[in-house]
């Protein structure tokens, strides 16, 4: 099997403090039913606006959160790794966090922040060779061995990436997340960091789970792409696939709301419709198990109220959960 | 040029930090003409918000302005003094921050928040006031402006709030908006309706607005100018669809290459190799020359360059031309 | 690792130059230094043994034989003040010292991972800090019985829920940092974490405190003393002979000034070096342009080779 983790109807609600020590117990959906399914080798961009969900889905595969319902699996050499009879309930996962300035302990230096990340993982104990594979992973990163001992704050944001690269990949993980990596970079570090990442997917043959909410860095990066709207998936697609043929309403939506810049040589722009919502939004959605994009979705009709819909697969693995056009499928 | 509303001149700005004197804004020139959208781009530290502030004298008092002048409406801004100034900010020349969260003022409901800047501006009280203020949240097209005008802050959602901060802005009808990355903290489809939304009200106020941002394609889409700055220095300016179609500065070259763009497919991001120099002893001449591909030697690094004016309104300062 | 070593030690040497280079903080750093060689060589530094009753010379004036006069029974009031500073820097370190490892050991459990038991712990920690303070060193040290020891523990008692509270409060907001969560992710158990990452990022602060804190413990014990509830007589400390010198004090003013310049001269030194200690590690600061290093001659130069 070449699925590495299987996601299955995963749920994750979150207590909303209610008013009044009597109004009835509300929940925040931050993930609504999620399933998906992640393979060797490839790159999966999650894209979500603020209130999708991605962000809890990346800490409930790291397992920072436990689901409220559903299963994460993680699977290696075809076997679960879950079952106790392997490897003790320890898979190598790791992340690259975006906030480069708490990502990284101030009081310790960039050598031991790496090497906790070794040692943690690999059970070196001391062994001589660690502080090389420091080194030559540091400089893989593009430092120089002269900065290993000193402290984050004495780098800037880009070199701070850096480093929490270098301790993600030090530690040969299964599959590595990043929680939008770049977003607090400028362009120009992006492209480097970016650059940095397609490479070492090259060398490494590594997974990632890339999140971003910016479409252009997901679109130069990943092999497969996920839609998140407010706790589920909307659409999964290929690359490709997903930019020459988005189905989804919210898709061709955000697609659109991209900002390019327009020059004669540029493509043409998705067009995407928005309706205007007569109530807030979420105030008809999930409650009633009506599609979630109801409130601000051109092509809704009385479907979409009663039913949540179903994921609908059509050619290469595109998959879209619209009631619409799953009856298109066929 | 006559029709211009704002022109600074020969603008050098320094600030006085603990390590040292940092020479944040080098000689920059520009103008914004009326009712046009002139975007100011460039990367972290490059002084895009400085130069902002300068147009309001709202520079910290580590701040020293070295040389220049903002002439607006015939006048020097930088020689003007405090209750003038008062009567400028928010009154003639109106600014949006970056986080509405923080520019509105939680503890006040957000009718407080506009009436506070009419009151200050236009000495209108009362219903009058609540009337104009309501309005104005009318035509940010924020649903039920009566009852938002009573709620706090922190009952709106982020493009709801930022919403607000442009009624603000807009209240006093000012002849100038400056815009400090106003959307970078929205997500993407908000950001689409908000620019639509200051798109139109441009339009039927005949303001110019000041457009700050790192996002060259936001620039595009919205602006008829644009100004490209690194580290303190204006590498290249012009309008909007000249610029990008045929740029010329290595800076704004590599700048446009290393943005992943959705339209075209990028098989590598161009990576700017080194990084922003320091301030405090900034590279002497073309303050990009130490990471500039073409550099000329003796050139480059000891004076900056004169202007080269590709065809009427594109210019560039580079040694290459 | 030597590396790390090397780098904590130029850190050291900052803080201490910093700290040199206010006046606030040069006079803080004598008188301690001062208190210190007190301490440990009073036996050279006394002209006369503190505890040695010469009845006949009672109530002498300050003169050429004892410096700041005699008390009651005739022993040398100076002498007397030497040997009171190891009760005095005895008192601030132990107390100082078990409430702040007491109150982070307890302010670390409560806060990380936090949750219900943190709850439980916390509300426990309030319910010690509703006490008056000196009421419930008073009330612990009369039950245990008046000694030196007992007044520690009574003390030390009374100062831990203010370091775990400090304690909790730190952890609470380094908590939030994506490095613990980092580390979370690696499935290190609690008790690393805490130590590892938490604490250490809490000493700046702890540091402070404690600084601040000696010379309030300092005050605390003298006034525990002072009802008799501390060192006990014979004992050469200065709160006991403040309460020795009541009777006499409006006439043989010596027996009851001296102690109290005493005390106060060593609450004064930890307060200036707190703040000064504080305003060195305090990582904004150190940016601002307002907190330049001041020129004073030979110590300016004594600073600057420690910064070499």
């Amino acid at each position: 099997m070449d699925n590495i983790i299987s996601i299955k109807n995963l749920k994750k609600y979150f207590p909303v403090e209610s008013k009044t020590l009597f109004s009835k117990k509300r929940w925040n959906k931050a993930i609504d039913d999620v399933s998906l399914e992640i393979k060797k080798s490839e790159v999966v961009g999650i894209v979500g606006e603020s209130g999708s969900g991605k962000t809890t889905l990346a800490k409930m595969i790291l397992g920072l959160h436990k689901p409220t319902d559903g299963t994460i699996d993680f699977y290696s050499n075809g076997n679960n790794a879950n079952d106790n009879k392997h490897n003790k309930n320890k898979i190598n996962l790791s992340v690259v966090f975006q906030d480069p300035f708490s990502s990284l302990d101030p009081r310790m230096t960039i050598f031991d922040i790496v090497k906790e990340s070794l040692v943690a993982n690999n059970n070196f104990k001391k062994s001589i060779d660690y502080r090389e594979t420091i080194l030559k992973t540091l400089n893989s990163v593009g430092l120089s061995d002269e900065q290993m001992f000193r402290y984050p704050h004495e780098f800037s944001g880009g070199q701070r990436q850096r480093v929490a690269i270098a301790r993600a990949i030090i530690s040969k993980p299964f599959f590595i997340v990043f929680d939008e990596p770049t977003s607090g970079l400028d362009v120009s570090v992006q492209a480097q960091i970016l650059n940095l990442l397609k490479d070492f997917k090259q060398q490494l043959e590594m997974s990632y789970i890339f999140i971003s909410h910016n479409i252009g860095v997901i679109k130069y990066i990943s092999t497969r792409i996920v839609i998140m709207y407010l706790g589920k998936i909307v659409e999964i697609a290929n690359n490709d696939e997903l930019f020459n043929n988005p189905l989804h309403p919210y898709t061709k939506r955000l697609l659109s709301a991209v900002p390019e810049i327009k020059t004669s040589k540029s493509g043409k722009r998705i067009e995407g419709i928005l309706v205007r919502a007569n109530s807030s939004i979420g105030d008809l959605s999930g409650e009633t198990g009506s599609c979630v994009y109801f409130p601000y979705c051109p092509i809704r009709e009385n479907i979409c109220l009663e039913k949540t819909p179903d994921g609908f697969v059509f050619n290469e693995d595109h998959e879209v959960h619209c009631s619409i056009i799953g009856r298109y499928k066929n | 040029m006559g029709n211009s509303i704002i022109n600074v001149r020969n603008l050098s700005v320094s600030f006085e930090s603990y390590l040292g004197i940092a020479k944040v804004l080098d000689n920059i020139n520009f103008s914004i003409e009326k009712n046009k959208w002139v975007g100011l781009a460039g990367e972290s530290g490059c002084g895009k918000t400085v130069t902002a502030f300068s147009l309001l004298k709202l520079l910290p008092e580590a701040a020293i302005i070295n040389s220049g002048e903002i002439i607006f409406e015939g006048e020097d801004i930088l020689k003007k003094l405090r209750k003038e100034l008062q009567n400028l900010r928010g009154g003639v020349i109106s600014i949006v921050f970056q986080e509405p969260q923080s520019a509105l003022n939680p503890s006040k409901k957000i009718g407080y928040n506009i009436i506070e800047s009419i009151k200050v501006h236009q000495n209108i009280k009362g219903k009058e006031a609540k009337k104009i203020a309501i309005e104005m949240l009318r035509k940010v097209r924020i649903p039920q402006p009566e009852i938002r005008f009573s709620q706090y802050p922190h009952e709106l959602s982020g493009g709801m709030q930022q919403r607000v901060c442009i009624a603000i802005a807009l209240a006093c009808r000012p002849s100038l908006l400056i815009a400090d990355e106003f959307t970078t903290s929205l997500d993407v489809t908000i950001q689409q309706e908000i620019l639509k939304l200051v798109m139109d009200l441009q339009k039927e106020a005949n303001m110019s607005i000041l457009f700050i941002t790192h996002d060259l394609a936001l620039i595009s889409e919205s602006c008829d100018d644009v100004i490209i700055m690194y580290a303190g220095q204006i590498m290249e300016k012009g309008k909007v669809n000249k610029l990008f179609e045929n740029p010329l500065h290595p800076y704004t070259k590599l700048l446009l290459d290393a943005i992943p763009t959705i339209s075209s497919k990028k098989e590598k991001l161009k990576s700017i190799d080194g990084f922003v120099p320091s301030l405090i002893n900034p590279p002497q001449g073309c303050r990009f020359h130490t990471r500039c591909v073409n550099k000329i030697e003796g050139k480059c690094d000891m004076v900056f360059p004169k202007v080269y004016e590709m065809e009427e309104e594109h210019q560039v300062w580079c040694h290459l031309f | 690792m030597k590396e790390t070593w090397k780098l904590r030690l130029t850190e050291l040497k900052r803080t201490i130059r910093l700290v040199l280079s206010t006046p606030a903080g040069i006079a803080g750093t004598i008188i301690i230094i001062i208190l210190l060689i007190c301490a440990i060589f009073a036996p050279f530094l006394a002209p006369h043994d503190p505890y040695l009753v010469d009845v006949p010379n009672k109530l002498h004036p300050p003169n050429s034989e004892n410096w700041f006069g005699t008390d009651i029974v005739g022993r040398d009031i100076f002498s007397r003040i030497i040997y009171g500073t190891r009760y005095s820097l005895a008192a601030g370190t132990i107390v100082v010292g078990i409430g702040a490892l007491i109150g982070s050991i307890i302010g670390l459990l409560a806060a990380y991972p936090g949750g219900r038991k943190g709850e439980i712990i916390m509300r426990f920690t309030d319910i010690f800090l509703s006490f008056p303070t000196m009421l419930l060193a008073i009330a612990l040290a009369s039950t245990l019985g008046p000694s030196f020891f007992n007044s520690m523990i009574a003390i030390s008692i009374v100062y831990w829920p203010k370091y775990a509270r400090l304690i909790y409060g730190q952890t609470l907001s380094i908590r939030e940092n994506d490095y613990i969560k980092f580390a979370e992710v690696l499935k290190l158990n609690n008790n690393t974490i805490r130590l590892r990452h938490i604490f250490p990022n809490c000493s700046s602060v702890l540091i402070v405190q404690s600084t601040l804190d000696f010379g309030d413990a300092m005050l605390f014990f003298a006034a525990l003393s002072f009802v008799g509830l501390g060192a006990q007589p014979p004992a050469a400390d200065w709160g006991a002979m403040l309460a020795f010198s009541r009777k006499y004090m409006m006439l043989s003013w010596w027996t009851a000034v001296f102690p109290g310049i005493a005390i106060f001269i060593s609450v004064l030194a930890f307060n200036l070096i707190g703040d000064s200690i504080r305003d060195a590690l305090d990582p904004r600061l150190r940016r601002l342009k307002a907190f330049k290093p001041m020129r004073l001659t030979w110590l300016g130069n004594f600073s600057k080779l420690l910064g070499k």
